[in-house]
């Protein structure tokens, strides 16, 4: 009996397999290698494949949808708002719904498992030391109608939970890694291809709304923490593309809260202007203005309202050449009653040798100024306002030890390239306190005498990137944390929890699926 | 045992005799604009011979460029017929093989359905901006010079400065959708495309006011003993070809 059962499966695979492999028409590209030969390589997605191999697509609606890249792609109303490759994938699921391209429809699911030890917060002390282990889920659904013309509407909902392996009491845990249930955008937009018949387009939105800004220093659409930053208001931009675009923007910053609906407050109101230039590939530049009066919490001495002017100067990446950025940005203002002023510095050189894997090798230096004498009427500590750390710094979440403020650090990092889609790095910096009397970061840690010092240690990361396609990708990281004398000082050991002296160790993996 | 390397020859034996035991591998390169009907014509072509089709598809230039530094194609689909002439002239494709697969059909066409009306909509002034495709590189760029050129419009719109010139006919196509042009020339298989069926306005430029725009294929020299190459070509000239590629707005000959 087992025998039959055996013949008929084999029988039925070989039939089914067989005529199957035989009308398979194949599409890709010729490479030419490095040795002189020439291979044939298969690009076709797999997915679409499937899709209209077994007639769930036609053939035309096939090639439609493939050829949708580059200038055919289909604009999301965000798309000038974020970096594309947060919002740029194949939409499978709208595929197979045979949806109309005025039509788009998304999901994007991220789970993620991290890691570390020897915990350094102040209000991890109940955890007594224990390390923290977290599984970050992070989902989103996009709606968005209009395709792309003039009148666009995209809803962007967004999940972010984090389930805890570890015991809750230390555990790092707040509305940087939990937000359940939100509209993280909804916005209507009106886009004009023309403008009077100048050639420059011109975007508006309104709404609530997620956006990047130039390096993502001081506004960033947060792509590794578990939750991120949105603003209820207006946008505006003109330019003419890839040479230069002018932004304006008055909003509410969105606070968020963990199982509630999130929501903004008018007590908090966030402005500004950004202007950038392409014209010189090797002198490309940002300048901008941001305003920011944040009277929301009852403690008149954490009312914030800034002024922050910042420039940058930048030449991209790119094989057989240096390349460099420098950015500046200077805050005045008040901090509840007393005077602000506080500026950041950062700076990056660097070279993409032309060899196999692209290797680059990056230097860094970042400055961001902290409060010298606290209660001496000036504030001095930098405030980064929205913006993102992670692809600079370490990676954020539950880890994330340090802000732009109250910081100076070294570093230099290579990235190797083996294949278009794999990405290797290490990273080494060394981490200082820019002021030894002012906080370390949002540890809550400080010492008010000083005698602390300042050496906070240098930290090694080592991460992965590989991206079998837009639609699937994964993520791993290590890092080594080597504190410095800072921790040992018995004024921060008292703070800390058990153990926080000690070195820490991270860890990640992560998977993100687009349909 | 016996059983397992019964099982073992079985599959091999299977693997092949789905395919007829001549059945060999041919690998095409063809232009991008005719990728859509050249997969429907491979799917017939493979389902009739047992041949098995690899496509690569890339702009005719950048193609040409391929086969003349070495790379194995055996067919080759281009968008003109200049580059498989020059082809053959260069001893990379085989003599005589030459032959023109499809015939391109120029049309006049506006994401707005009330503008294109005819050939008056030329000399209206409806519109700022007209598009064409660069009449020295692109085959359908000078086709629309030419129709203009017969219709006594071309001179006129010239001290109007509306002609804006595309590189390719992708770009061209662009300028019209983004509504940097109001119209212009592209080709009838661009707007036969699903995102466009039933949209816009156009007109269908007879055939008489430009000269024919040849798609040529040309059998290259590395596929010259490739059975599958030649049933290729065998195939193309017959009626489940023919029927295909007029279904996608091309003329045949």
């Amino acid at each position: 009996m087992t025998r039959r059962i055996f013949w008929c499966v084999l029988l039925t695979a070989l039939l089914l397999i067989g005529p199957e492999r035989a009308t398979a028409v194949e599409h890709g590209d010729v490479i030419h290698k490095k040795d002189g030969t020439w291979v044939f390589k298969n690009t076709e997605d797999p997915v679409l494949k499937f899709m209209r191999d077994t007639g769930w697509i036609t053939t035309e609606k096939y090639f439609t949808v493939s050829s949708q890249t580059g200038n055919n792609w289909i604009e999301p109303a965000d798309a000038i708002l974020n970096v594309r490759r947060e919002v740029d994938w194949r939409r499978y699921l709208k595929t197979g719904l045979h949806l109309p391209d005025w039509l788009d429809l998304g999901l994007e699911q991220r789970t993620r498992v991290e890691s570390y030890d020897h915990p350094w917060r102040v209000v991890q002390v109940p955890g007594n030391g224990a390390p923290d282990t977290q599984i970050p889920l992070r989902s989103r659904v996009r709606l968005g109608l209009g395709g792309n013309g003039p009148v666009r509407f995209l809803f962007e909902g967004q999940d972010s939970r984090s389930f805890l392996l570890s015991g809750a009491a230390g555990s790092f845990q707040n509305n940087t890694t939990v937000n359940e249930f939100d509209a993280l955008q909804l916005f209507g937009a009106l886009k004009l291809d023309n403008v009077l018949g100048t050639g420059l387009r011109t975007d508006f939105h309104f709404g609530r709304w997620t956006s990047d800004f130039g390096r993502r220093r001081l506004i960033g659409r947060n792509n590794f923490r578990n939750t991120t930053n949105s603003f209820d208001g207006f946008h505006w931009q003109i330019g003419q593309e890839q040479l230069w675009r002018l932004r304006a923007f008055v909003v509410e910053p969105v606070i968020r809260n963990t199982e509630q609906l999130d929501h903004q407050n008018s007590k908090s109101l966030f402005w500004g202007t950004y202007f950038q230039d392409h014209h010189f590939p090797w002198f490309q530049m940002d300048a901008y203005y941001l305003g920011l009066n944040d009277r929301r919490v009852a403690n008149v001495a954490n009312h914030r309202t800034y002024s922050t002017f910042g420039g940058r100067l930048y030449k991209d990446p790119k094989p057989g050449e240096p390349h460099y950025e420098i950015e500046t940005a200077w805050q005045i203002g008040t901090t509840g009653a007393t005077d602000h002023f506080a500026y950041l510095n950062h700076l990056d050189l660097g070279y993409t040798f032309d060899l196999p894997w692209t290797p680059r090798l990056v230097f860094h230096y970042d400055y961001a100024s902290g409060d010298r004498e606290p209660g001496d009427g000036q504030n001095g500590s930098f405030d980064t306002l929205f913006g993102s750390r992670n692809f600079e710094f370490t990676r954020t979440g539950i880890w994330g030890p340090f802000y732009r403020t109250n910081l100076q650090t070294p570093g230099w990092r290579v990235i190797v390239t083996p294949t278009p889609n794999l990405l290797l790095e290490i990273k080494h910096r060394v981490w200082f306190l820019a002021q030894s009397k002012d906080f370390f970061g949002q540890s809550g840690l400080r010492d008010p005498t000083g005698q602390s010092g300042t050496s906070l240690g240098q930290d090694v990361e080592l991460r992965a990137q590989w991206a079998l396609n837009p639609n699937l990708d994964f993520d791993f990281g290590y890092a080594h944390w080597f504190k410095g004398s800072y921790f040992d000082s018995p004024i921060i050991i008292a703070q800390m929890p058990t153990g926080g002296n000690k070195d820490s160790d991270y860890f990640f993996a992560a998977v993100r699926v687009r349909i | 045992m016996k059983q397992r390397l019964l099982a073992w020859c079985l599959f091999v034996l299977e693997s092949t005799a789905v395919t007829p035991a001549f059945a060999e591998q041919v690998l095409v390169a063809v232009a991008a604009n005719f990728v859509p009907p050249f997969h429907e014509v491979a799917m017939e072509f493979e389902q009739s011979t047992g041949h098995h089709v690899q496509v690569a598809a890339g702009s005719s230039g950048s193609l040409h460029t391929q086969i003349k530094n070495g790379a194995p194609f055996d067919v080759f689909f281009s968008a003109d017929n200049v580059r498989p002439k020059l082809l053959e002239e260069g001893g990379f494709g085989v003599k005589d093989s030459r032959f023109t697969y499809a015939l391109g059909r120029l049309v006049l066409w506006s994401p707005n359905a009330d503008l294109v009306k005819g050939e008056e909509t030329l000399s209206s002034k409806n519109f700022s901006r007209l598009a064409i495709a660069n009449p020295k590189t692109a085959p359908y760029g000078l086709a629309a010079m030419q129709a203009m050129q017969a219709l006594r419009i071309w001179e006129k719109l010239q001290p109007r400065n509306v002609i804006i010139v595309g590189e390719n006919l992708g770009q061209t196509m662009g300028f019209i959708e983004s509504g940097n042009a109001q119209l212009g020339f592209v080709a009838l298989s661009q707007v036969m495309e699903a995102r466009f069926k039933g949209k816009g306005s156009r007109w269908e430029v007879p055939s008489n006011l430009y000269e024919p725009i040849q798609q040529d294929a040309i059998l290259l020299t590395k596929g010259k003993d490739n059975p599958a190459a030649k049933a290729l070509i065998k195939f193309m000239s017959g009626p489940q070809a023919k029927a295909i590629i007029e279904r996608y707005g091309y003329h045949l000959r």
